[in-house]
């Protein structure tokens, strides 16, 4: 019985052309020895049957996995009448080139030029007889799931089954490397390989560790000086044949493209480009930056907060008042009803309020960076990062803080030198991570309600801003040297997917909602726990443990405009996690909790002026215990932790008192 | 042409599939068929960040990695380059 082997790239319409050869008669099974799937199946023509085997889907001939090594065997060792190579008419390059390893192989093939609609439908034409006359072999256009072109398909390949015709194409590899070809098949011919001497004498040209181990079998071989001294020449130049090889199959199948093969005219200047020339201009790229992520910030308030902000902390005081009220009915101890209502609720509640903004944030972060514009903005920060002596990459690790500083921090390791990774990793905490949000987000409701997109914008702004500047004066004291470039692929711009959207959104807040239930839960039970003892002092009074720890600190904070024991003590809680701080204050401001309350607390404690230094504070100051013990381990160093721990509280302390003190100076309060 | 797109990428680090195409005079596919195979023979590396770490459990947020497609050039891709 005649055999015909299907043989294409994965997602050419390969299987589609097998089921529409043999309908349902087809079984399957596996390659011998390995757990490759291997189908076979068979149709009947004029009277007689023929067996149809369908070869993994692979992009190439090669050694690289096992799809490609049971697909090259079968082509060699298996013997097919003939081979039929399923081309997606679409991709032609990328197919084309598994196409030149079959004529190398010089197999009896047909081209099932299949999607031939798809690609009409995209205006690209074939001329069918230059193609086949450029590949030495016949072309059937094909679209396999309407049927059309597979009985033409068929008569072609039983046509060939007789004919004493394989592909004349030779693709050179240029002089050195045909020579050698030459050289060694001369070497080869007399010896019983299984596969054609040509083709044995390439694949040792790209270094096809199979073929090299089964030569290597062959006693009269290796006891051949010269064939010993042939591969050791081969060897030495190794690279540079694979790759004069794999460059000169691109150059036929590109000629053959060229010649065969027409498209519209792309646009000179596309939809990408047009955005492009002004997004990524010398001068309009940075305050289109900053424009579109005001405009995040925005929005981010007025659907956040504005049209969903009400719901959740309405929904966190009901829940505290139900659970409360149950609590109270129950006759449970004073404790728990103070620590349930005033430790849980207050703490946790406070950070949990602010989920729909988060999801609104993140939602938006998540467009820009789908529709392909992170990337520019990358792009247009790489021209600063440079002028100030940093690496353009920097940029992409501090975008990645913007979620959270860990993996901003981890993102820093794809820097070549350790002068730039230093950099990267130290001023990486000034980037506003997601845990400093709610503090933000509560300040901003007590005192500018109206203004919350700008002001968030302007912390980001200003996270940014003070770790250039940082990254500057370390470039030029602590890390000098060289500044490595980066390679960056910029994507089409595109309609920004909804489930990428999503699942970026997901990843920040189920992240969020996690550790609201674990670690914001542990801090806030220690801190309840301090804020209510000694037993017999006022809970969360000054004369707790708490309000003895926030007295003892309090003072340093007095330049800052907040030199209050609760605001103290916020900040002490932040070290542990950022949510932490508006968690501490939700629960010292008088126990009252949340929502409102929190705000109406936060109102009488703060004044507008000390509200913006404590929020400049608690964007620059110490970063969370995860993030420094990420330094340390990044930097395998103790000491650059604990310089990271203490630069930050300067730099953040610095930068809240010059905020105070000059708001002061010029009369604002 | 494998050559001519590395000696390109690094001539203009940041790129995008069209203005290689547009410099080299191939289609698009062809840039892209390029880059796969030249990360293939280990001459460009593609930087998959590593994000996570065992400090993630105490993190709250995302841990994927970003889309922003960033590249190396190898050391047998820079060897290449100054041999030819």
């Amino acid at each position: 019985m005649n055999t015909l082997a299907l043989v294409g790239n994965p997602n050419s319409g390969k299987t589609t052309v097998f089921n529409a050869l043999t309908g349902s008669n087809q079984h399957v099974g596996n390659w011998p020895g390995v757990t490759v799937e291997k189908k076979e199946g068979k149709f009947k023509f004029n009277g007689k049957t023929y067996n149809v085997v369908d070869l993994p889907g692979t992009y190439s001939l090669g050694a690289f996995s096992e799809d490609e090594i049971v697909a090259r065997d079968f082509i060699l060792k298996g013997n097919p009448d003939v081979v039929i190579n399923v081309v997606d008419a679409t991709n032609i390059e990328r197919n084309l080139y598994l196409t030149t390893q079959l004529l190398e192989m010089k197999a009896k093939v047909v081209v099932a030029l299949n999607m031939i609609d798809e690609a009409q439908e995209r205006n690209i034409n074939f001329d069918i007889e230059a193609l086949s006359k450029e590949l030495g072999v016949p072309i059937v256009p094909t679209i396999a799931s309407k049927r059309k072109g597979i009985d033409e398909l068929i008569k072609m390949s039983i046509e060939l089954i007789d004919k004493d015709i394989k592909p004349n194409v030779k693709i050179s590899y240029g002089e050195d490397i045909d020579r050698e070809i030459k050289n060694l098949e001369r070497l080869l011919n007399n010896k019983n390989f299984e596969y054609p001497s040509q083709w044995i004498a390439i694949k040792l040209l790209e270094g096809d560790k199979y073929i090299y181990e089964l030569l290597s079998n062959d006693e009269s071989l290796n006891s051949s000086t010269e064939f010993k001294d042939t591969i050791d020449r081969i060897k030495d130049n190794i690279d540079d044949y694979e790759l004069k090889i794999v460059d000169k199959r691109y150059e036929f199948v590109n000629n053959v493209v060229k010649k065969a093969v027409k498209r519209p005219k792309e646009d000179v200047e596309t939809k990408t480009d047009k955005i492009d020339k002004i997004v990524t201009n010398k001068w309009l790229g940075i305050p289109i930056f900053a424009l579109i992520m005001l405009l995040v910030f925005q929005l981010t308030f007025a659907v956040g907060e504005d049209l969903l902000g009400g719901l959740m902390s309405e929904a966190m005081g009901a829940l505290g008042e139900i659970i409360k009220n149950s609590l109270v009915k129950t006759n449970s101890p004073k404790w728990l009803v103070s620590f349930v209502s005033e430790g849980i609720i207050g703490g946790v509640g406070a950070v949990l309020e602010f989920i729909p903004l988060i999801v609104v944030l993140y939602m938006l972060m998540g467009i820009l960076e789908d529709s392909g514009y992170m990337a520019r903005a990358a792009y247009v920060m790489d021209n600063i990062m440079r002028a100030l002596g940093l690496q353009g990459k920097t940029f992409i690790s501090m975008i990645v803080g913007f979620g959270c500083n860990v993996p901003g921090i981890m993102a820093t390791r794809t820097l070549d030198s350790k002068k730039d990774r230093m950099i990267a990793t130290l001023i990486n905490p000034f980037m506003s991570c997601g845990a400093r949000i709610p503090v933000y987000l509560v300040f901003i409701a007590a005192f500018f309600p109206d203004k919350g997109g700008l002001v968030l914008f302007l912390l980001y702004f200003l996270g940014i801003l003070v770790a250039l500047l940082m990254g500057k004066i370390f470039s030029k004291t602590l890390f000098k040297g060289e500044t490595s470039y980066f390679i960056m692929e910029l994507p089409p711009y595109r309609l920004p997917s909804f489930r990428n959207v999503l699942r970026n959104m997901w990843d920040n807040v189920s992240g969020f909602l996690k550790r609201a239930g674990t670690t914001i839960f542990a801090v806030v039970t220690i801190l309840w726990i301090l804020a209510v003892l000694p037993l017999g002092v006022e809970p969360y009074s000054k004369n707790s443990i708490l309000g003895q720890i926030g007295t003892f600190i309090a003072p340093i904070f007095k330049p800052a405009g907040f030199g209050t024991w609760q605001a103290a003590v916020g900040l002490f809680a932040g070290l542990a996690a950022k949510e932490a701080v508006i968690a501490t204050l939700g629960m010292v401001y008088t126990g009252v909790g949340e929502g409102a309350a929190l705000i109406s607390a936060v109102q009488n404690a703060f004044t507008p002026l000390s509200a913006i230094s404590f929020m400049v504070m608690t964007l620059l100051y110490t970063p969370c215990a995860a993030t420094i013990a990420t330094i340390r381990k990044e930097t395998n160093s103790s000491k650059w932790a604990l310089f990271a721990a203490l630069y930050t509280f300067l730099v953040g302390w610095i930068g809240a008192v010059l905020v105070y003190q000059i708001g002061t100076l010029l009369g604002f309060s | 042409m494998l050559v001519e797109t590395l000696r390109e990428i690094k001539r203009q680090p940041i790129f995008s599939k069209k203005s290689l195409a547009d410099k080299l005079n191939v289609s698009e596919d062809m840039v892209g068929n390029a880059l796969e195979q030249l990360k293939r023979m280990g001459y460009l590396e593609e930087e998959k960040p590593s994000h996570c770490s065992r400090n993630c459990k105490f993190c709250s947020f995302n841990c994927s990695s970003s889309s922003l497609n960033t590249m190396v050039i190898t050391p047998k891709g820079e060897k290449l380059l100054s041999s030819n």
